[in-house]
């Protein structure tokens, strides 16, 4: 009994004290900041998914829908073709970007001028915007006059017209994104390669590995983790990013190269259908989660085994 | 004595000058009274295009020093324009005064000052083109917008070519357009297609779709909608059409359709002869001297843009008098005229297209223009509306879908959507509204 008094007062002396209170001080208006800037909009787009509420016709939610605005988004035959659109060009600029990137990390170890300025030179496209990344390659995928098929054509090959039909332009987006992301891959894996003790690899080197036995039984065992972190930040940068989509094809021909993002962009941005822009959102969201979840469990069970 | 007297003599006359300088700043031509609005403070958005923004730059400094009035310019890209302005008008926020724009923004024309007491009492819009001011953005039958610029969908065709193949260029149907085109291209080079158009900006097809289509865009029940039959006939001829350009054409957007013409490997083009001008005018194009604008061809109308001025129903009476000087400061005839010549953008003035200094350099031009504007119309569509059926018809173009198909996906995906009411108006004066 005395004891737990004694206790109650330290408490509620330290839950006064001046240390106390200056962390209070220190974390309250950063809390506030993410409270208004990030929870509360979350909240708030959680509740007008529920919600009819077009913009244009009125200024507030008209009436409560429920799940109806999720089971439409699910049902519409637009949603299902940026979704496949968006796991294709996700999963291969992806799955590419970082078997590209971790070859070229592995390539360009190597101390030395050559190798640090090759690194230098593949990071540039990571400075580059994705809006002037996309109009670049317009203009490179230009049939007539493009870089891509006079480069080609060189070579005695007749390039296709690569945003005008639907496969070659959703195979253009996806070269887009592959250039985009590829230099962050070769960022992070450059710098996970480095944390590697020579030691280990002179060790392996004396029992007779080679260089490629070494970096597939010593090298990625131990940057896994931090290849996992780059996969999920690449697939997250890569379903979110609109910018691609709207300068290279603007989501066409047809809906060939429509995304998820550009479909949340059109039915928030350009129809004002909150509403069902909210709905879109939260199950893209919820793709994303999944992923992000995934991520972590194969990181954990990696770090178990 | 005769020193004071010549002082004096200097000083009256400067005062003198200083009157008549006065007095003609108040009075000149293409100045508005400052009487009303000195003191009076508005914004005015315009799309961050390199054009319109950069003449309303040129006009600000201007209208000011004649008016009293300030105004603040606010240029935003097309689609920022079209959010801020619906988003602004939508809630009720009031941070617009004046709003420029197209029918993209006619959900909410609603939410816009009507401008017949200011047109009235100025007796103002006098010398617009015929069809084209009766088509001015309009909501409960009072009007909402002032054009500031007007273009229609063009068909240009090299005289040339046309002339070798002994084919006359006096088409009015599609039929005999594409007809022409049959003649026309057996007799072409070897680098030169009978047509480029932008076949891969998706956006621009039904650009020529509502040149074919002669039915309603919104049905009797208030729903986006086409005629089937009438729609599917003027896909299959959009179809048919097509066959008449390279298949590289799939990936063009209108400025690489405008550079193959312009460079000499089309005989004809469709599309907007404002991105044509500089290249087609430069003396060292091939094309220059042997290209010519044409009547656009029916049953439907020439895509209309044009672009207005709206005054937010949120600004007050003292600002709309300030903004509504603006408005008329910015379409003054002669700055109308200098617009063109700087910045490529034609006025929706009669009077414009028949200067005779503008003639004299665009004959081959400016008169089709003018008749093309005076059946020309914009669809009673919000830009995702619009959007949507655009993609439609490039899946037909892709082979995705035939042109049945199309109608019904056209006819479906707006099926339980409403249609803002002022649109509705809109398609009623317009002649699209289903009988």
């Amino acid at each position: 009994m005395v004891t737990s008094i004694t206790a109650g007062i330290r408490s509620r002396r330290w839950f006064l004290s001046k240390e106390r209170l200056f962390f209070a001080a220190c974390v309250v208006p950063a809390l506030i900041v993410v409270v208004a800037v990030q929870i509360y909009p979350l909240g708030f787009s959680v509740w007008i998914a529920t919600k009819d509420w077009v913009l244009t016709a009125s200024d507030g939610p008209s009436r409560s829908v429920g799940l109806g605005n999720f089971r439409d988004t699910l049902s519409d035959d637009t949603f299902r073709r940026s979704l496949r659109n968006s796991a294709i060009i996700t999963g291969f600029s992806v799955s590419i970007s970082v078997i590209l990137g971790t070859a070229l990390a592995f390539f360009t170890r190597a101390a030395g001028w050559f190798n640090q300025l090759s690194r230098t030179i593949l990071i540039v496209p990571l400075v580059v915007a994705p809006v002037a990344a996309g109009t670049l390659w317009r203009i490179m995928l230009n049939p007539r006059a493009g870089l891509i098929n006079t480069m080609l054509d060189r070579i005695g090959i007749d390039g296709p017209i690569w945003l005008g039909k639907s496969t070659e332009a959703l195979i253009s987006v996806t070269v887009v994104e592959i250039w985009i992301g590829t230099p962050f891959v070769l960022l992070v894996i450059s710098a996970a390669l480095t944390t590697i003790p020579n030691t280990l690899l002179e060790a392996a080197a004396i029992d007779g590995a080679n260089r490629w036995r070494s970096f597939l039984h010593i090298e990625l065992p131990l940057i896994t983790p931090v290849l996992l972190i780059a996969v999920m930040f690449r697939a997250l940068d890569s379903l979110l990013s609109l910018d691609t989509v709207f300068t290279l094809t603007q989501g066409g021909p047809g809906f060939s190269t429509y995304t998820l993002s550009y479909l949340i962009y059109n039915t928030g941005l350009r129809e004002f259908d909150l509403g069902a822009a909210a709905a879109t959102s939260w199950i893209f969201m919820a793709i994303a989660a999944t992923l992000m979840v995934l991520t972590f469990w194969l990181q954990a069970r990696w770090q178990r085994t | 004595m005769r020193q004071h007297l010549q002082g004096r003599h200097l000083k009256s006359l400067g005062a003198v000058v200083a009157v008549l300088a006065l007095f003609a700043t108040a009075c000149g031509d293409d100045e508005s009274s400052s009487a009303d609005i000195d003191g009076a403070s508005f914004n005015a958005s315009f799309g961050a295009f390199g054009t319109y923004d950069i003449a309303a730059e040129n006009a600000k400094g201007p209208f000011e020093e004649a008016t009293g009035a300030r105004v603040e310019l606010i240029a935003e890209p097309f689609e920022v324009l079209v959010q801020s302005a619906v988003t602004d008008l939508a809630t009720g926020t009031g941070a617009l005064d004046v709003i420029t724009g197209e029918a993209w923004i006619g959900a909410v024309w609603d939410r816009m000052r009507p401008l017949n007491d200011f047109i009235d009492r100025d007796e103002y819009g006098q010398d617009a083109i015929v069809g084209l001011w009766e088509k001015a953005p309009r909501f409960d039958g009072k009007q909402i917008g002032v054009p500031f610029t007007a273009e229609a969908y063009s068909v240009l065709y090299r005289t040339d070519l046309f002339e070798a193949a002994g084919v006359e260029a006096d088409w009015t149907t599609w039929d005999e357009f594409m007809a022409a085109l049959a003649t026309v291209e057996s007799t072409l080079p070897d680098d030169v297609v009978p047509l480029v158009y932008s076949w891969g900006a998706s956006d621009q097809l039904p650009g020529i779709f509502f040149g074919m289509y002669d039915g309603y865009h919104i049905n009797s029940d208030g729903r986006w909608a086409v005629d089937p039959p009438l729609a599917e006939a003027a896909i299959d001829q959009l179809v048919e059409l097509r066959q008449f350009s390279s298949s590289e054409a799939s990936a063009y957007g209108i400025n690489e359709a405008s550079a193959v013409f312009t460079n000499g490997g089309a005989a004809t083009i469709i599309g907007w002869t404002s991105f044509l001008r500089e290249g087609a005018y430069n003396e060292s194009s091939p094309v220059f001297g042997k290209w010519s604008a044409s009547t656009f061809p029916g049953p439907g109308f020439p895509f209309l843009s044009s672009w207005n001025f709206f005054i937010s129903g949120q600004t007050d009476d003292e600002k709309a008098d300030a903004a509504w000087e603006w408005i008329k400061f910015y379409n003054d005839p002669k700055r109308a005229k200098q617009n063109f010549i700087d910045f490529n953008f034609q006025a929706p003035f009669a009077g414009f297209f028949e200067d005779e200094e503008l003639l004299a350099d665009y004959a081959n031009d400016l008169p089709f223009q003018k008749e093309n504007l005076e059946r020309a119309a914009a669809p009673a569509m919000t830009l995702p509306a619009y959007l949507e059926w655009s993609r439609i018809m490039g899946e037909v173009l892709l082979g995705n879908l035939t042109s049945a198909q199309a109608v019904a996906e056209m006819n479906e995906a707006f099926a339980d959507e409403l249609i803002p009411t002022p649109l509705i108006q809109k398609a009623q004066v317009d002649g699209t509204f289903q009988r």
